[in-house]
């Protein structure tokens, strides 16, 4: 009965439950673009560099990482690595790289650089270096190695296709170096890797140094979501070497996504507060237009109980209306900003020249879903007990006679 | 007449004005204190990246910021002198020597960066002495001042002697033997990993460029307003002379900086869309709570122009009282926050410390973000003011009086 009465006054002022049911769809679509916006940015900027860069775990020498990337540290025993990561079977793949920092000296410039000497054959299972060229091309097995530097690089020491390069490596304890050619130029979506970033055929490396070195066993997995239990059992069983997760050598983008966290919790805070007021504003209105009939219905006997639970009523039907509205919105959307992404050089034009990480891709997690659903009732359910407890206070006898 | 009648009518019925002020006014709170703490938090950044060292502008060789190296210093003239002396914005400057090398205490190696400075103008500008952990300020040549990371890297400790082999001025090779006398703790990770500070004198001497510095990097009086000032302040460097603020020296942070703007405008923007709602549940009530009384206005020959003027100026009154309280209130919130700033606990306290960050949320109170947010609201609610003109335009005063 109560639910009969509840859903005709709801329906008895189209106009104010519209504003009521379409606060609700706006707080549930902001509420989840929002954290698909942040969400999306995050794993952009993740997936970037889990699967362009680092991979899901990284083994390096013990002190490699604190000595500053330097050439005479490489992994101990490669073998007895690759017998262990072989016989693993959450190893989706692995790669094995020569990375050294090391300084690359033109006839006239001289730069900072990370030389990454790859099997390009091999890293295609992390990511195909050969997408990322923009210009020439890094033919195998020439007499000068060749190499494949950033524009960002080639651009500030005046490098063209052609340039020779001495790369020396092993600045700190014992000089190695070699004379390169560059035959191509590569971008990549971090501009701060282009700025940085050689990269050679491990093989002509290994021919040119006679070294043979590893630096680092770059791994993805299987599953991205059980990659720190996996690399905490790697770490048993290579006790000697340092094993890490993407996360440990990058705490920035990781623990950054935990203060976005913080930021954002606050930020959904305020925006359940303005809803919570539109609500609120609303159904106080409608207990305050309808004190005469509220009183009435009091005096011919409905117990406050039951007036309250159909005010209530009436608040959780406008909610469970506006919440699918919401969802669709968010859809709609969510299909349309999923694909093209949000361009952020809208708001600010000096973005763009930045390039790609401008453009975000919005994307959220499902779990997300229940979360702002279950959030946006809650709210909702609070914002009524104002109203109700105006109604509680209301005594039949004045009420009636208030017009 | 119509004023008159407008202000009138805004105080007859108090219920109503009491809630759509509220609303207009919770609006107003909502929206500044959004603004203001993502301001803050990028402020907070901004100060964490660039304040402690690197300074918020720096005169310096119009090649250095490409090329930072010890060959593109410039002459500390008293010209450039009295040119930084005479600003009235500038709080403190400090001329330094920049020059790298690599550093060894015992049988410990680290790739640094030596900072020749003038000990108390290095103090004004960073407050450098008051990051002391061990020991004590520079007080001659000979001494050096290690950031706690390097000196836990070079394993050494008050007293001891460390080596420092590094380029020169043009060629010459710079030899440093320098004794600890304190431990600095410098709040950016990578500074405080690979910076130590000697006095100017021996920096001139050790890197023989006497009278040159590699830049003088300076902080203002109100560090907000630096990309401006140094605006102003361009066209008084001249040749090889340029003057640069934060946003040309650290271009990733700039990019950082525009992209989280960017989406301050979205989420700002989302909360708009939600308080509009309310503003708007508040007009829609009023205007079907007044219908009979439009009715009987119409009906004895008030023109609808007049009438819906009349409406117009009623919300307009609402709009610039409720902004103005907003405006008010606003401002003991958000001084609340910024003098107790909102602290982080538990794993999100610890990402941020990780990454060198402080584990506090800090509030801006730029002033202009109060002015700003206000007249957003206050454009917003004259909008929806308009509303109720279109609605008395089409009312039937037949069915209103009935109604």
């Amino acid at each position: 009965m109560i639910a009969k009465i509840g859903s005709k006054n709801v329906w008895r002022n189209k106009g104010r439950s519209l504003v009521v049911i379409m606060s609700v769809a706006i707080g549930v679509w902001a509420g989840l673009f929002f954290g698909g916006f942040q969400w999306g940015s995050f794993v952009q900027k993740r997936d970037d560099i889990v699967n362009r860069e680092l991979g899901h775990a990284q083994i390096h020498a013990e002190n490699f990482v604190d000595e500053e990337y330097d050439y005479n540290f490489p992994v101990k025993n490669p073998k007895h690595i690759r017998a262990v990561l072989d016989a693993d079977t959450s190893i989706n793949s692995y790669v094995e790289r020569s990375v050294f920092s090391g300084m690359a000296s033109s006839v006239r410039d001289q730069s900072l650089v990370l030389v990454y000497g790859v099997d390009t054959a091999q890293e295609r299972s992390i990511s195909s270096i050969s997408s990322m060229i923009t210009e020439g091309s890094m033919p195998k097995g020439k007499r000068s190695p060749s190499l494949l530097i950033g524009s960002a690089i080639a651009k500030s020491m005046n490098l063209k296709i052609g340039s020779k390069l001495i790369i020396k490596g092993g600045l700190l304890h014992g000089v190695k170096s070699f004379v390169g050619k560059v035959r191509g130029f590569y971008e990549s979506p971090n501009k701060l890797k282009d700025k940085l970033v050689v990269f050679v055929h491990k093989s002509d490396l290994d021919k040119k140094l006679k070294d043979n070195f590893i630096h680092e066993y770059a791994i993805i997995f299987n599953e991205f979501d059980s990659l720190e239990s996996r690399t905490a059992l790697l770490k048993i069983k290579l006790p000697n070497e340092d094993v890490v997760t993407w996360g440990e050598l990058m705490p920035e983008i990781k623990d950054g996504m935990k203060i976005a966290d913080v930021v954002m919790f606050i930020v959904m805070l305020i925006i359940w507060f303005a809803l919570s007021l539109g609500i609120i504003n609303t159904m106080l209105m409608s207990v305050l237009e309808r004190t005469n009939e509220l009183g009435m219905l009091m005096a011919i006997g409905m117990s406050r109980y039951k007036i309250v639970s159909m005010i209530f009523f009436e608040t959780s039907l406008l909610t469970i209306i506006g919440v699918p509205i919401g969802l669709v919105l968010t859809m709609i959307s969510m299909d349309y900003y999923g694909e093209v992404g949000i361009d952020l050089s809208i708001a600010d034009a000096a973005i763009s020249e930045f390039g790609y990480e401008s453009i975000i891709y919005p994307k959220i997690k499902s779990s997300f879903y229940f979360q702002v659903i279950y959030q946006v009732v809650i709210v909702s359910l609070i914002s009524t007990v104002f109203p109700a407890m105006r109604v509680l206070k209301l005594r039949p006898v004045e009420a009636i006679r208030k017009s | 007449m119509l004023i008159k009648l407008a202000w009138r009518n805004v105080f007859r019925n108090k219920r109503r004005t009491l809630i759509t002020l509220m609303m207009i006014q919770f609006a107003v709170v909502l929206a500044t204190f959004l603004s203001a703490l993502r301001f803050g938090i990028m402020d907070t950044q901004i100060e964490n990246v660039v304040g402690g060292f690197k300074g918020y502008a720096a005169v310096c060789d119009t090649g250095y910021i490409k090329e930072p190296i010890i060959d593109r210093a410039i002459p500390y003239t008293d010209a450039t002198k009295k040119v930084l002396t005479d600003n009235k914005d500038i709080e403190a400057f400090s001329p330094r020597v920049i020059g790298g090398g690599s550093m060894s205490c015992g049988d410990k190696f680290k790739v640094m960066q030596i900072v020749g400075v003038f000990p108390k103008m290095e103090d004004s500008l960073t407050h450098l002495s008051k990051k002391l952990i061990k020991g004590r300020f520079l007080e001659g040549t000979g001494e050096v001042l290690l950031g706690s990371s390097l000196a836990e890297r070079l394993k050494a400790d008050l007293d001891s002697i460390v080596f420092l082999t590094g380029a020169g001025y043009h060629g010459n090779s710079a030899n440093l033997m320098l004794r600890v006398v304190g431990i600095v703790k410098l709040p950016n990770i990578q500074e405080n990993k690979r910076t130590g500070f000697v006095t100017i004198t021996e920096a001139y001497e050790g890197f023989a460029m006497e009278g040159l510095v590699s830049n003088i990097a300076m902080s203002f009086k109100d560090n907000s307003d630096a990309i401006e000032i140094v605006k102003e302040m361009k066209p008084s460097f001249k040749g090889n002379l340029g003057v640069y603020s934060w946003d040309e020296i650290d271009e990733p942070l700039y990019m950082l900086v525009l992209v989280n703007d960017a989406a301050n405008v979205i989420v700002t923007g989302m909360l708009y869309f939600i308080i509009s709602f309310g503003l708007f549940g508040t007009i829609l009530m009023m205007l079907s709570e007044r219908k009979k009384e439009f009715g009987v206005l119409i009906a004895i020959g008030m023109s609808k122009t007049r009438l819906g003027f009349l409406v117009f100026l009623e919300n307009i009154f609402l709009a610039i009282i409720g902004t103005i309280i907003g405006f008010l209130v606003a401002f003991p919130i958000v001084y609340y926050f910024y003098y107790f700033p909102i602290e982080l606990s538990g794993s999100e306290a610890e990402g941020m410390i990780k990454v060198g960050f402080e584990p506090v949320l800090r509030i801006s109170v730029d002033i202009g973000i109060f002015i700003w947010q206000a007249a957003i609201v206050l454009f917003m609610s004259t909008l929806f003011s308009l509303y109720p003109i279109l609605k008395i335009y089409s009312m039937n005063e037949n069915k209103a009086i009935r109604s």
